[in-house]
């Protein structure tokens, strides 16, 4: 009976210490979201800098006085971020303001790595609250109760703020309806500034109090951003009570799973989200999206051309030269023929992930922050049924029958999600995307028995005919050509006709007859499948599948490509795939600091794209 | 051309201020540099210190030896895709380095594929020389296997029976779980296995860790889990009396490099492996700790050694060898003796395992440090299998 009781209440316990942790960092980001409509990848970098900057002030204050220093400093740190890099976003499209918040994680991962180097910093007990007491017999930290207490103390302060104050009420405001606070003379840039201020504190205290148990260290951002996202988006995008109420839901269901199922740790907050979502799409305090309109002018796609015959012999003439390489490649000083190959063979891989993110997001306008998930599907999809094939059958027949599986698998995974984003859009879409993807990730990890978890699959190159270099690029060469004019037919012939009208107008789309929800199924279901082509291609080339595949960082690279190369062509994508292999390739190769370059990097082209638009309105008028 | 002017200048007895401009012999190095720093920068210096020692007596064979470092990111995949741009890009003679046992299964796999020598330095996961061997590979460190022998040994004298294990779930965690349960049962049949944790390497849940091992009541507690999960572990688990009169069996905690950022949260009497740098005081270590402290001014830790070692060791087989070709490398490794500042060890030529020891001994705290106590090291070799089971854990084809 006392074992009973005992388990009952630390496991209540243990749920409302990783609650009340996923609220503090989640709120921040759902009131910033509520006001200006920007979703803040850097949200978790901020709390990361929080715990940082308080490991170095305890050298000189003790913790209540350090903590609040880090937490005032980290708020004026997101001032300054919000005046200087996300206000000239407000009006962008979600893709770039994702991105360029993106780019920011990368930016201060790199600063956090130049300042506190790379190793994890352990912080110190905090003296006052660093003993334990004894409840039924066993013993349990104080400072864990003092969580628990801090978390309740800073739900109550949002609740007090947001319904008893000026301020609070005119965060609703601007989070029900902007434009009508604007013209009612409120000055919406400052708001915007102090609820920036105001999260960026909270993941500033967020992550401050995990310090004194547990280490500051430079994996913290994208951990907590992405527990964060999963929270918002249950509690619904914009709610801090629904934050607030799906904090405590995942914490206690992931206490309570973990003393049942030790192993499913990383993926119950993602079923959590999954079974919400759809059980109810707005979430738990969300209120139902209006119907959707046009999207702003900024966001017109230009309108889709035949190629011209000058186009066309350009086209010609870059084919002819990639189906030579295998000939010219060695003819080179060095003779890098083996590595440019294999340079080749990635690139043409990551242009088909490209491709697959151009038809979602360049022709149907369905920003995706998690494709990954069907790149990662068809890695492993091949890396499961090759082995076994091997046995059986010739291995040009295993391999297309792994490639096959891949397609299929990522098809089916597009279906499966494009089933539960049905009735979201933008920025709402992107994060429910990412968070299944993430979901799919820690599956990976954590599925050891089927995937291997982190020690992955190995042994997965082509043998036989295709174990030549040259050609299995000469195959994936063919493959990603005929997809990638599929693709581009595709999107004059009435499919893509149809999607372009979901893109453009989803309200006129709908009033015309159109079915969307069957157009953005057939959408995710292509894409998937060219996404899980190229993972199947991508483990063959490596020789092993791992988890990896479906990381977010596979996402982004994804949609770095399309914004360097253009999302709205195909062409677009293979381009924007080859700048960014070569630039990748060759960054790692030379510094340790790559990341923050390709982030200034992703900023300079963000910024200058903006400008351009605002420059040049008539090529997307009406 | 080049190679025989430089033979006809070293045949002159003009070599060493010659050989520094011959072609150098290319190691591509690869491993975690930025994802576990704590070991992986000191090792870094390790072999920075051995590179310079050796080219600054003439290199070998007269050339010097150059390494190109790469850092993995704690990501097989990258791991892989580095020894591929090392060995077709970057021309590199051999492959040496990795640290976890799951980016140094990935690399061995390429080495098999593309028949290149590999240097596994760190990764203790004992399929690297057994179940997944490969002719190609080669490893320094005392295995999961080895280590767990040493700590089964000690843990034998304990009056515990229900034990409890917690690791991190990949395959270093997994195979050191695996090793020390077979080697604790064999030795204490009366033992039982009351509950394990497998948290995600680097994301351990210190609260519900504890939990799960506190609500299965054992009597003892073998952990492997390292780096910042070990810190968050420790902490919780003093603060939540975990720990209180239950004896601990950990690998690993007495590394330098994990039990330093402990500090005042050092568990006492923990039975440990680990590296007492600051109390060995044979000649050969104390050498190798002049040396290292002169150069970087700060003290040893266990990946200085192992990234020294490694590259005396691959000197060592490169003159054995008289040459850079990988055949004649793999039969200069096979039964290659070396010295070590642990003192002098081979590389067995059954199962390419080196006989390197480790140190054992229990953890203690000295003016708010964590320090060993009562360690003694024991030579790898009393800890391995013969070298003919050890070959016959082997794949066929990895035999010859």
């Amino acid at each position: 009976m006392i074992d009973t009781l005992q388990t009952l209440l630390f496991v209540l316990l243990n749920g409302f210490v990783s609650g009340g942790v996923l609220f503090l960092i989640a709120s921040g980001l759902t009131l910033i979201f509520g006001v200006s409509r920007v979703v803040n990848f850097a949200h978790g970098s901020l709390a990361m800098v929080g715990a940082f900057l308080t490991y170095t002030l305890l050298a000189y204050l003790p913790y209540p006085l350090a903590i609040l220093a880090a937490v005032l400093s980290v708020a004026l740190l997101g001032a300054g971020i919000e005046r200087s890099l996300i206000r000239p976003l407000y009006r962008a499209p979600e893709l770039l303001q994702l991105l360029a918040t993106f780019a920011l994680v990368l930016i201060i991962q790199d600063a956090a790595l130049a300042i506190w180097g790379p190793e994890d910093l352990l912080g110190p007990r905090w003296p006052s609250l660093s003993g334990s007491v004894t409840l039924l017999e066993r013993r349990y930290p104080v400072y864990n109760l003092f969580l628990i207490v801090a978390a309740a103390g800073v739900a109550i302060g949002l609740h007090w703020l947001m319904g008893r104050t000026r301020f609070g009420i005119l965060i609703r405001a601007a989070t029900l309806d902007a434009p009508m606070l604007a013209a009612l003379g409120v000055r919406e840039d400052r708001l915007r500034t102090a609820v920036f201020a105001l999260g960026a504190g909270l993941a500033g205290l967020g992550g401050a109090l995990l310090l004194p148990r547990d280490a500051a260290h430079l994996g913290l951002d994208l951990t907590l951003v992405v527990d964060a996202f999963v929270v918002v988006v249950v509690g619904g995008l914009g709610s801090v009570g629904g934050a607030f109420r799906a904090a405590l839901l995942i914490g206690l269901v992931q206490s309570a799973a973990l003393v049942i199922w030790p192993k499913s740790s990383l993926v119950l907050p993602f079923l959590i989200m999954a079974l919400t979502l759809w059980l109810r799409p707005q979430g738990l305090g969300g209120k139902p999206p209006p119907p959707p309109g046009p999207p702003p002018l900024a966001e017109r796609a230009p309108p889709l051309r035949p190629w011209s015959v000058r186009q066309k012999q350009a086209l010609a003439l870059a084919g002819i030269a990639l189906a030579t390489a295998p000939l010219w490649l060695s003819l080179l000083p060095g003779s890098p023929r083996a590595y440019g190959l294999l340079l080749l063979t990635e690139f043409l891989c990551l242009g088909l992930f490209a491709v697959s993110l151009h038809w979602l997001i360049g022709v149907g306008g369905l920003v995706t922050f998690g494709q990954a998930a069907f790149f990662g599907l068809g890695a492993y999809a091949l890396a499961l049924v090759v082995p076994s094939a091997r046995a059986g059958m010739p291995e040009e027949m295993a391999l297309a029958l792994g490639l096959l599986n891949a397609v299929l698998i990522g098809g089916l995974g597009g279906l499966g999600v494009g089933a539960l984003s049905l009735r979201l859009s933008g920025v709402s879409l992107a994060m429910v995307s990412l968070a299944v993807a993430q979901g799919l990730w820690s599956l990976a990890i954590q599925a050891k028995g089927l995937t291997g978890g982190d020690d992955g699959l190995l042994g997965l190159s082509p043998k036989g005919f295709f174990a030549d270099r040259a050609a299995f690029f000469l195959l994936v060469l063919v493959l990603s050509v005929s997809i990638a004019v599929f693709v581009r037919r595709l999107s004059f012939a009435p499919t893509g006709a149809f999607l372009r009208a979901l893109r453009d107008h989803p309200g006129r789309a709908a009033a015309s007859g159109l079915s969307l929800t069957g157009i953005k199924l057939r959408a995710f279901a292509l894409s998937g499948a060219i996404a899980g082509l190229a993972g199947g291609l991508t483990v063959l080339t490596r020789g092993s599948a791992f988890p990896q595949l479906a990381s977010l960082g596979q996402s982004v690279d994804g949609l770095v490509m399309l914004v360097l190369g253009g999302q709205f062509s195909v062409i677009g994508a293979f381009g924007g795939a080859a700048l960014f292999h070569a630039l990748h390739s060759e960054l790692i190769r030379s510094t340790p600091y790559w990341r923050a370059i390709l982030g200034l990097a992703l900023l300079a082209l963000i910024f200058a794209r903006l400008g351009f638009r605002a420059r040049r309105p008539a090529w997307f008028g009406r | 051309m080049r190679r025989i002017s430089v033979a006809l200048t070293l045949a002159l007895g003009l070599s060493a201020p010659l050989a520094a401009a011959a072609d150098p012999i290319r190691i591509g190095e690869i491993n975690s540099y930025t994802a576990l720093a704590a070991f992986t920068q000191p090792y870094k210096k390790g072999i920075e210190l051995a590179l310079e020692e050796i080219n600054r007596a003439g290199g070998v064979l007269g050339r010097p030896l150059e390494v190109v470092f790469r850092d993995d990111g704690f990501k097989p995949a990258d791991a892989a895709r580095h020894a591929e741009e090392l060995v077709t890009a970057e021309k590199v003679d051999l492959l040496a380095g990795t640290f976890s046992s799951s980016t140094g299964l990935a690399v061995a796999d390429y080495a098999n594929r593309q028949k290149i020598l590999f240097v596994a330095s760190e990764p203790l996961s004992d399929a690297l020389v057994w179940e997944k061997g490969s002719r190609y590979v080669f490893r320094l460190r005392a295995s999961t296997a080895m280590q767990a022998e040493m700590l089964a040994a000690e843990a034998a004298t304990l009056p515990a029976t229900r034990w409890a294990t917690v690791a991190p779930n990949y395959e270093y965690g997994t195979a050191f779980v695996a090793a020390f349960k077979q080697a604790l049962s064999a030795k204490r049949p009366d033992v039982t296995w009351v509950g394990e944790q497998w948290p995600a390497q680097g994301k351990l849940d210190a609260g519900a860790t504890v939990e799960g091992l506190e609500s299965a009541k054992p009597q003892a507690i073998f952990n492997a889990t390292f780096g910042a999960d070990l810190a968050r572990f420790v902490k919780e688990g003093n603060s939540r009396d975990l720990f209180k009169g239950r004896a601990v069996v950990s690998a690993l905690t007495g590394e330098p490099e994990y039990l330093d950022p402990l500090k005042d949260e050092t568990p006492e009497g923990w039975i440990v492996t680990g590296y007492p740098w600051s109390q060995i005081n044979t000649e050969a270590h104390r050498i190798f700790r002049t040396a290292y402290e002169g150069k970087f001014k700060e003290t040893p830790r266990l990946g200085s050694v192992v990234g020294y070692t490694t590259i005396y060791t691959i000197a060592a087989a490169l003159k054995k060898a008289g040459s850079t070709d990988t055949e004649k490398l793999i039969a200069a490794y096979r039964g290659l003796t070396f010295d070590s500042p642990f003192g002098p060890a081979k590389f067995r030529a059954g199962d390419h395992q080196s006989t390197l020891g480790a140190f054992v001994g229990k953890t203690t705290q000295k003016d708010g440090r964590g320090v060993m106590v009562e360690w003694r090291y024991i030579d790898g070799a009393s800890v391995l299998p013969s070298e003919d089971e050890g070959r016959n854990r082997r794949p066929a084809e990895a035999r010859n």
